[in-house]
This record gives structure tokens, C-alpha cells and sequence, in this order.
């Protein structure tokens, strides 16, 4: 009895995950690359949330191919790409972002903190005098200047 | 005697002038410690064993020779660490967000914000659906030292913290410009 319980609720599941698959396949296929690339970048948000990183960094990756000139995409997978230890596709990604917006205030940030890392020092002072112009944290304001004025110290 | 008399009038005034005029200032010059041997005491705080050797290794950057607890020393340093963590979150709100600041809105690209810091809000877009955003974490180290002679009085003390991709990179930034500042103040 329990087997035949089993079996129809793997068969239930079954036709859910083909139901599933089915829909957002049909989805895909009927919008534009623009819908597409929105589709992917929030399913990646959502894993992002849910701590599944690899596919939020599949989803997002897609998302950018979709739409290379997108400044918000890039930076969620320059951000992403940092948290999983991939520097080159987060450098990338997040001077994307910057390019096609120039007003993005955590590219900056996150750039800085990357080419410090990469002791790329005028780069980074760049980064952060920029992130100061447009910050509004008060806390992040005192840490662009203390990082301002130890890359002073730091440059050979 | 007309001569003597003029003579000895110019002698009196000269007199009088030095004993009116004030004295020179005269300027204190404080006493530096002369600091040449230093003993590092082992860590209070978190991850005790990696920090020693970074610390003696940027003293000796700076020209001072480190010596073991039981030679002649001249200080003692002793380290501790306030915060030392990995995660820490900084929450990025994606897209231009509208944010409410103490007088006026405003419209801001992917505005970035600590936690605790709650003077500028996001708001919730006028459909009631959730503002996008991701999370973006760094390192961060937080450490006092101190410099005390060998009766135990304190010659310097200072703090520092610094945020950096990974806690290694914040660890040293911070060791650097602890004992940076130490040598600028005790003129070693």
C-alpha cells in the first residue's frame, strides 16, 4: 500500500517537474531575448537568495548573454563571481557595469575592494574616490577614506 | 668726567633693559624611549598562531630586533584582536532605487548599505513587490596593540581595523599600519 502510495506521488511529481519544465521552456521560447535574460536574472536573484550560488551563477551568466549592455546584471554576476573566488569573470563583469552605467555606486565598491586585492592601487583609489561621490551610508563613507588614506601609505 | 658719566648711564640702562626683558621660552623636549629590542607577547583573541609571526616579521621591516621573553628587551608588545570575521554582509539594492533621506527622495544606482546603518531607506517599489538585491561580503579585522616597558608602563597604544576581500589581506593591512603608526610615534 505504501509502495502504491509512493509510486503515485512520484508519478504526481513527475508530471509537476514535466509540467514545470514544459512552462518555462514554452515561456522562453514565445518572449523576446530581452523577457528571457529578465527571466533568468531574477531566477538567479532567487537562488542567490536561497544560497544555491552555482546556479544563480548559471542563471545570471545567461542573463548576461542575453543582455550585454545591462549595468544591473553585470554587477549581480560581478558580485556573485567574487563570492565564488572567480576574480577574472567578477572584474569583468563589474567594469561592465560601470561602463554602461556610471552612477553604480556598489561597483565601485566592490571594485575597489577587488583591486586592492589585486594591489592595482591608483585603480583602486580610483574606485573609491568615485564611490565616495555617489555613497550615501554614512558608515561606508568613514571606510572609503580610511581605505583613501591607507593606499596613500601603500603606494610604493 | 663728562665721558664717565655718559658711560656709565649707558651701562644702567643696558642693565635695566636685560633685567625688564622677558625670558626665552623654554621648550620641553620629551624624552622618546629608546626602543631598539622588542618582545612580542603571543595574542589575546582569535586565531592566536597566525598572527606572531606577521607582526615580528613587520617590526623587523622597521628595524627592530625582536627577542625572545627571556633576553634583555627594551618594550614588550602585546597584541589583541577585537573582530576578526569573514562574512561580513553589505546588502546592494540592484536598479536605481528611490530613497528616502532626512529631507528630500532621491534616486540612487544600486546604492550599497551597511548593516546598521539606517539612515537611508529603500523604498518599496509601488507595486508592493520586494526591491532587487544581492548580498556582497567581505573580510574584517579589528586590533589593538600596546608597547610597555619592562615595568609594565605604557609607552603607546593604538587600534585599527580595515575590510578586505579576504581576511588575510585585512589581517596584514592592519598589522602594517599598526606598526607603521608605532614607529612614526616612538621615532624608532
Amino acid at each position: 500500500m505504501n509502495a502504491l502510495r509512493r509510486a503515485m506521488s512520484l508519478k504526481r511529481l513527475g508530471i509537476l517537474s514535466w509540467l514545470l519544465v514544459q512552462g518555462v521552456l514554452g515561456a522562453h521560447a514565445d518572449s523576446t531575448p530581452a523577457e528571457t535574460a529578465a527571466m533568468h536574472y531574477h531566477e538567479g536573484l532567487a537562488y542567490e537568495r536561497l544560497g544555491r550560488l552555482d546556479q544563480a551563477y548559471t542563471k545570471l551568466q545567461l542573463a548576461c548573454v542575453l543582455q550585454p549592455n545591462d549595468a544591473k546584471m553585470a554587477l549581480a554576476l560581478g558580485v556573485l563571481a567574487l563570492r565564488l573566488g572567480k576574480e577574472e569573470v567578477a572584474q569583468r563583469s563589474l567594469e561592465n557595469s560601470i561602463i554602461h552605467d556610471a552612477n553604480s555606486i556598489a561597483s565601485y565598491y566592490v571594485l575597489a575592494m577587488l583591486y586592492e586585492k589585486q594591489k592595482a592601487w591608483n585603480r583602486a583609489i580610483d574606485s573609491w574616490n568615485r564611490f565616495l561621490e555617489l555613497n550615501r551610508d554614512d558608515s561606508l563613507k568613514i571606510e572609503a577614506q580610511k581605505h583613501l588614506r591607507n593606499l596613500e601609505v601603500a603606494i610604493p | 668726567m663728562r665721558i664717565f658719566r655718559r658711560s656709565l648711564s649707558l651701562a644702567m640702562s643696558l642693565l635695566m633693559m636685560s633685567g625688564c626683558a622677558t625670558p626665552p621660552p623654554i621648550t620641553v623636549v620629551p624624552e622618546k624611549p629608546k626602543i631598539k629590542r622588542i618582545t612580542v607577547q603571543s595574542l589575546i583573541g582569535a586565531n592566536k598562531a597566525d598572527f606572531t609571526p606577521e607582526i615580528i616579521a613587520a617590526l623587523q621591516r622597521v628595524s627592530v630586533a625582536v627577542v625572545g621573553k627571556a633576553e634583555a628587551t627594551d618594550a614588550v608588545l602585546i597584541s589583541e584582536v577585537m573582530n576578526y570575521k569573514t562574512g561580513r554582509k553589505l546588502l546592494i539594492y540592484l536598479g536605481n532605487t528611490p530613497v528616502l533621506s532626512k529631507d528630500q527622495a532621491q534616486m540612487l544606482s544600486n546604492p550599497l548599505y551597511s548593516s546598521g546603518s539606517g539612515q537611508l531607506i529603500p523604498q518599496l517599489p509601488s507595486t508592493g513587490g520586494p526591491v532587487p538585491r544581492m548580498v556582497t561580503e567581505n573580510a574584517v579585522v579589528h586590533m589593538r596593540m600596546r608597547l610597555v616597558d619592562s615595568t609594565g608602563k605604557p609607552l603607546w597604544i593604538n587600534e585599527y581595523s580595515y575590510e578586505a576581500l579576504d581576511i588575510a589581506q585585512a589581517r596584514h593591512a592592519v598589522i602594517v599600519a599598526l606598526i607603521q603608526a608605532m614607529k612614526s610615534a616612538l621615532l624608532l
